[in-house]
């Protein structure tokens, strides 16, 4: 398997596969993590497709990070930029949180347990939801989190700490963390 | 034997405990079952956390069209100038003092001095500035 950044040079020379191979390679981390900040498959997909459209015409020559964290701070800046245009910036209704009948977004999801999770982390703060959807759905380390967000990495830390003990908290109430 | 309380607990599954914390925890959890059987839950909730699953249909990669680097600076500069110029102009508008305006007034003698036999011309030109 070619190195992610090698792969990036070949298609800056026109390798379609090398490009394709790319794309199959991230495209559904990115869809995740975008589809988690926005609460919006379709616009994770959309957001996804976009983000390597400006990967394609990114300057990479002073990015010090890994291949992953520069595509992912593409991309969380797009889906930020994304919810401040549709004013999905306020804290979801509660009374979604109890409505049973499932979104896009946890259709998307194979098992009960990961719906449930999805629909926690989903009635969480903007704050609390970003930090969670990082680490764990996107799978960044503090550091790259740190990066990306542009926070300080004790700030992470915290944050991390703060929205899993709440996370864990409403998945104790209903049942699903015992 | 003191137990680290839950939150110090979590904080070190969750690896953001800072330093000595983190060595006491450590060297606590190989004594104590009840903490480590504590820890062994929040792992595997973290797990739980980590490992959604998703069904993403992956489609056709956008099209591989790249701008000209060079054409890309040069519109970048080009931006710069146009949007450079474009504020000097209008600084200039804006701090332009304000430039008196030469108006032309005519006299025009009333009917009364016309028939007056004293009247000789009104032809006088007062020049006045505009505010």
């Amino acid at each position: 398997m070619t190195d992610d950044w090698q792969c990036l040079e070949l298609a800056h020379g026109g390798d379609e596969n090398a490009w394709r191979d790319l794309f199959e390679r991230h495209y559904p981390a990115l869809v995740r993590m975008t589809s988690c900040i926005t609460g919006s498959i379709e616009t994770g997909q959309d957001l996804a497709q976009e983000s390597f459209v400006r990967l394609l015409h990114a300057d990479i020559r002073h990015h010090a990070g890994t291949f992953k964290s520069f595509l992912s701070t593409i991309a969380y800046r797009l889906a930020l930029k994304e919810k401040l245009r549709i004013g999905l910036y306020q804290r979801p209704d509660p009374a979604l949180i109890a409505d049973e009948s499932p979104s896009p977004l946890e259709l998307a999801i194979r098992d009960d347990t990961g719906r449930m999770i999805i629909r926690v982390i989903q009635s969480l703060s903007a704050e609390q939801r970003e930090i969670l959807t990082l680490r764990y759905i996107g799978g960044h380390s503090y550091e790259e989190i740190a990066r990306i967000t542009e926070v300080p990495i004790g700030t992470v830390k915290s944050r991390v700490f703060y929205a899993v003990k709440t996370c864990r908290e409403l998945l104790e109430q209903r049942g699903v963390f015992k | 034997m003191t137990h680290p309380d839950h939150d110090t607990l979590l904080r070190f599954v969750l690896q953001t405990l800072d330093e000595p914390d983190n060595a006491i925890v450590s060297g606590h959890l190989p004594a104590c079952e009840e903490c480590r059987e504590l820890e062994q839950k929040f792992l595997s909730e973290v797990e739980k956390l980590q490992g959604i699953k998703f069904h993403i249909a992956v489609p056709a990669p956008p099209r591989l069209t790249r701008r000209s680097r060079r054409l890309v600076v040069v519109s970048r500069w080009a931006a710069v100038l146009a949007t450079g110029f474009l504020l000097g102009y209008m600084t200039a508008q804006l701090s332009d003092p304000v430039r008196p305006v030469v108006v032309q007034q005519r006299l025009i003698p009333t009917r009364a001095e016309v028939s007056s036999s004293a009247f000789v011309s009104c032809q006088a030109i007062d020049v006045t500035t505009s505010p």
